[in-house]
């Protein structure tokens, strides 16, 4: 073959391999557009082969039992249950054998603690050493805070631990803090803190490990088997294995998933279980085998709602999880073994997609799950709850939409939903808010917040209201745009908002304006958004908004932010008025205790609500049933009794049960604080509430059901407008200009 | 002789199976989608093309878009004809000059994006420099002035580019018939308009498409400075694109995409019959 023919055929294949790089598979067939975390599925694809056998989750009941569970243990064989009551310092443990709980014993030693060394147990753990040991908190000022190390010989009498270096307070008047501890078998003891994992042998310092970087004060840093010990490195997201002969480091072994509360315990063989929101990972201390053995939305550790106490292993390759729900406070214990009878992967699944992570979501999912075993849920999102998604994300949905693929369920809040209702992409779902209303669900009230046509496209399972609150004359200032107006001009040296900046207060008034802006068209009138903006400039230099900003070091905060109502920061003043948007009864502390200290009577802002998990089904799933079953559950007792911060309940029975929770040990123990600096007298000013009375929950469940207007802008208008009013602000363009370009890409944006 | 024929086109067999793989084939799903609703696959006809010919918003971009192409494209062939003229002449370094107005091509859109943000900013390098010299800025990209901010950027990052090919042009003309010219007297304008110039129609038309398919990436430079609404200056047909895409309006989206296409390639292939005559001639 000649040379020349030899260079085209060279050239020829490199062509060809130029075309076909690029040609491959693209990663897994399920990737979701835009997801950076929590997606808690492990087989992604359904049981064609018939392959059985999986773990599953079984409820084990506590004790009937006043006191509260802290902790278990494995102990001769059998799961060992540690409860307080604080109230009396009475500590109990309890024995998990043939199904049943023995009758409690005392654990002496702890009650010896908590008499004569007056410390309180407040975590339990199991020595290679074969003894226990507890961390503990002192009860009262005599001893310097902060938590100690608790040990017995004899079971009855308790010993105080703690390293002297570690319980003695240092220079600056504060003792070391110790989140997390282990015991090697020679009885070193492991302890995690501020500064790393570091090793005590007779109460001295041998060594000091890099680990996980604190950010609670307590979490998990370390754990010890016979051989070896696991930290939490420093990125987060590995283990490191060390030798516990040596400290060597033997491997570090990369999960993938997020460290922080997540619990790692040993089992038998060098073997190392990890506990995530993902599920049960297990590897080998070697980091030779690394897999997933249970994946988190089988179980409740994929439930946002719900923190991990303590996880351990049984005698058998099960597992055992004690809980404990953030909202209620409410305590379980679930037990992991593995069955052969059950199919390994589901052969159905659902999945769901959301731009933002929502806790509403998650528990739905873990209960959703619980009920089709037979169905694997899939639940995918672009960024956690307090991040702002990309536009990008929204396009790589649509595209999965327009190709008739993409999530079966849809959550849309910060999603087109106009436009998505307009081409179908939504299934009806008239039906079934029919049927909601005649289970108590309000849909008088959120039944309107995605219809078109007089079809429904979507439900809202939580919604947020805007409240309004303060004196009458700036009362009357926001209830229209000619009183906002008048009372710039009739009130030029008193801030309307209070102390705020410029951005919150003029997306704030925009928001609570806007309809009395509209035109027929769905535009803006450019005349009255230009008097509007010179309102708003007013505001800002009456309530000296640049000093606050350049006091506060901050330039902006709606573009991070993203509430639609929130006006300012409550801090004392007199005459001003607050329009703020809660989320939940946790929320509503704060502006309620003003709205007490000074008798004022909170109003809803032109009875708009904020629709929040806004729940609709994809029109081209395979799986339209199910979907419509997991939209229903979102309205069921369990879910809409949840508290969180996606949103107040919607159905009667979530307001009522809020209402009952105000009455709970932990809702009356609750007490939220927040202290800031007036800028202008210097003074501290220091806010503390509790948790609302049932009266007060009665009046905003009576506020709640009176709302009917869903407050829906789009966020792209939202977003053009701040980019004009932040110009405006600055200097760049007058009042005039900023409505006429914000009227122009308004009209631009309605007539595409 | 036939072995001659195939052997090219076996050689570009594997570029045209990518191309009409990747870029043909979804072409025409684009030209199938455009004739049925965006969602659920039902069947309108010539509605779409209807209601994009009606929509506001599509006869904005459009004509901001033939303004822009009609401002620009004169502008950068005369630019950069010029400059090639000047540069094919130097005694030296030619080589050198060469590759400093083509860096511009090199750098990056994103570099370009933020030193265009410094430089038109309200606070940016060029309202300094007009203060400095006793004059008062504005916001560049929130006025009209937005529009010649775009055909400024387009023609620096472009200029370089077509002056390298109007040279490519300039030295196929035979030295001779220029040497011939002087010995009749013509002095450098006459032998620049009566030898140059009837030389380079070729060049120009290959420059002009060239030219003209890059002024479509010039989006890229004013989407990321001002986004998915501009000031309506520079508001053009790939902004309206890349908002139907956002708002799932597909079925607009396509039919202006084929006629866009069906435009352009009726403008290339008059063009191309144009050329073909002028080397007949």
């Amino acid at each position: 073959m000649s040379t020349k023919k030899l260079q085209y055929l060279a050239l020829t294949l490199a062509l060809a391999v130029g075309v076909c790089t690029g040609c491959g598979k693209g990663g897994d067939g399920q990737t979701t557009p835009g997801n950076t975390s929590g997606s808690a599925d492990v087989s992604d694809t359904p049981a064609a082969d018939g392959a059985m056998g999986r773990y599953a989750e079984t409820d084990i009941p506590l004790p009937d039992s006043q006191a509260e569970p802290f902790g278990i243990l494995w102990e001769d064989g059998a799961l060992t249950l540690y409860t307080r009551d604080s109230d009396a310092g009475a500590f109990s443990c309890y024995r998990y054998e043939n199904q049943a709980w023995s009758q409690p014993e005392q654990a002496a030693w702890l009650e010896d603690a908590w008499t004569r060394l007056d410390l309180g147990a407040s975590y339990i753990y199991s020595g290679q050493d074969g003894k226990i040991y507890a961390m503990a908190y002192p009860n009262s000022q005599e001893l310097p805070f902060g938590q100690y190390i608790l040990g017995t010989e004899d079971g009855t009498t308790a010993e105080d631990l703690t390293p002297p270096s570690v319980a003695e307070p240092g220079q600056d008047g504060y003792r070391e803090y110790l989140l997390d501890m282990a015991v090697l078998s020679d009885g070193t003891l492991a302890l995690g803190m501020g500064a790393g994992v570091g090793m005590y042998q007779n109460n001295k310092q041998t060594l000091l490990l890099e680990s996980i970087p604190l950010i609670m004060d307590h979490q998990t840093m370390v754990a010890a088997s016979r051989e070896s010990l696991a930290v939490y490195a420093p990125d987060s997201k590995s283990v490191d294995i060390y030798s516990t002969s040596n400290f060597e480091k033997l491997t570090t072994v990369a999960t993938d998933q997020d460290l922080y509360e997540s619990l790692i315990f040993p089992g038998e063989n060098g073997v190392w279980y990890l506990v995530t929101q993902g599920g049960i990972l297990r590897f080998a201390q070697d980091g030779s085998i690394v897999e997933t053995i249970m994946a988190g939305t089988n179980g409740l550790m994929g439930s946002t709602s719900t923190g991990k106490i303590q996880f351990l292993c049984g005698d058998q390759e099960d597992f055992y999880g004690l809980y404990r729900n953030y909202s209620s406070g409410a305590f379980s214990l679930k037990y992991y073994s593995y069955h052969d009878d059950i199919p390994s992967s589901a052969s159905t699944t659902l999945s769901i997609y959301g731009l933002q992570e929502s806790s509403t979501i998650s528990q739905a999912v873990y209960e959703f799950q619980n009920l089709h075993q037979e169905v694997q849920v899939q639940y995918n999102f672009a960024t956690g709850p307090y991040e702002t998604p990309s536009g990008d994300v929204i396009r790589s949905l649509n595209a999965e939409l327009l190709n008739g693929s993409g999530a079966d369920v849809l959550i849309l809040d910060g999603l087109p939903i106009q436009s998505y209702m307009e081409k179908g992409i939504l299934t009806d779902l008239s039906d079934l808010a029919g049927s909601l209303g005649q289970q108590g669900v309000l849909m008088d009230v959120i039944g309107n917040a995605a219809s078109l046509g007089g079809k429904t496209y979507a439900l809202p399972a939580r919604i947020a209201v805007p409240l309004q609150f303060g004196s009458p004359d700036e009362l009357k200032a926001v209830e229209s745009l000619e009183a906002l107006h008048s009372y710039v001009e009739t009130h030029p040296d008193n801030s309307l908002l209070g102390y705020t900046i410029h951005d919150l207060a003029g997306m704030t008034l925009f928001h609570t304006m806007y309809e009395d802006l509209l035109l027929a068209d769905g535009g803006l009138n450019e005349e009255k958004l230009t008097q509007f903006l010179e309102d708003w400039l007013q505001i800002c230099q009456t309530a000296n908004t640049q000093k606050l900003e350049e006091l506060w070091e901050m330039n902006t905060a709606w573009d991070r932010i993203q509430i639609p109502f929130y006006s300012g920061y409550d801090m004392n003043k007199e005459n001003y008025v607050q329009i703020s948007q809660i989320d939940g009864v946790i929320s509503s502390i704060s502006p309620y205790i003003t709205i007490q200290e000074k008798n004022l009577t909170p109003a809803p802002v032109r009875g708009y609500y904020v629709p929040r998990v806004l729940a609709g089904v994809n029109a081209s799933s395979s799986s339209q049933e199910l979907a419509k079953e997991f939209v229903e559950l979102l309205f069921s007792d369990s879910i809409q009794g949840l508290t969180n911060t996606d949103g107040f309940p919607v159905s009667a029975y979530g307001l009522e049960a809020m209402m009952d929770y105000s009455e709970s040990e932990v809702a009356r123990g609750m007490t939220i604080s927040s202290g800031s600096v007036d800028p202008e007298t210097g003074e501290e000013y220091i806010k503390s509430g509790t948790y609302p009375p049932r009266e007060r929950l009665e009046e905003l469940v009576e506020l709640i059901k009176g709302l009917d207007k869903p407050f829906l802008v789009e966020s792209a208008i939202s977003q053009t407008v701040w980019e004009e009013m932040e110009r405006c602000y600055q200097g760049q363009q007058t009042p005039a200009e900023a409505s006429r370009a914000i009227c122009q890409k308004v009209s631009m944006y309605l007539a595409e | 002789m036939k072995k001659q024929i195939k052997t090219p086109y076996l050689l570009l067999l594997p570029s045209l199976l990518g191309t009409s793989v990747f870029v043909l084939a979804p072409f025409l799903d684009v030209i199938r989608r455009s004739f049925f609703q965006a969602v659920g696959g039902g069947f309108v006809g010539l509605s779409n093309y209807r209601q994009v010919l009606e929509n506001e918003a599509f006869q904005q971009a459009l004509f901001h878009t033939l303004q822009f192409l009609f401002t620009c494209l004169p502008l950068l062939l005369l630019l950069s004809f010029l400059l090639a003229v000047l540069v094919y002449h130097l005694p030296f370094a030619r080589p050198l000059f060469e590759a400093a107005f083509l860096f511009p091509m090199a750098i990056p859109v994103a570099s370009v994006v933020v030193f265009w943000r410094l430089t038109f900013h309200n606070e940016g390098l060029l309202n300094k420099a007009l203060s400095f010299l006793g004059f008062t800025g504005q916001d560049w990209m929130n006025t009209p002035a937005a529009f010649w901010v775009l055909i400024f950027s387009y023609i620096w990052k472009n200029l370089g580019y077509d002056m390298i090919l109007w040279i490519a042009g300039l030295s196929q003309i035979p030295k001779e018939q220029y040497e011939a010219a002087a010995v009749s007297g013509a002095g450098p304008l006459r032998c620049f308009f009566f030898i140059t110039l009837p030389q380079m129609k070729g060049s120009m038309a290959m420059i002009g498409v060239l030219s003209f398919v890059n002024a479509f990436r010039v989006f890229r430079e004013a989407y990321l400075i001002a986004g998915d609404y501009p000031h309506n200056s520079i508001y053009m047909l790939q902004h309206l694109f890349n908002n139907w895409f956002t708002k799932l309006d597909i079925q607009k989206m396509t039919a202006a995409a084929v006629m866009l296409a069906l435009v352009i390639s009726l403008l290339l292939l008059g063009l191309e019959l144009w050329t073909e005559k002028q080397e007949d001639v």
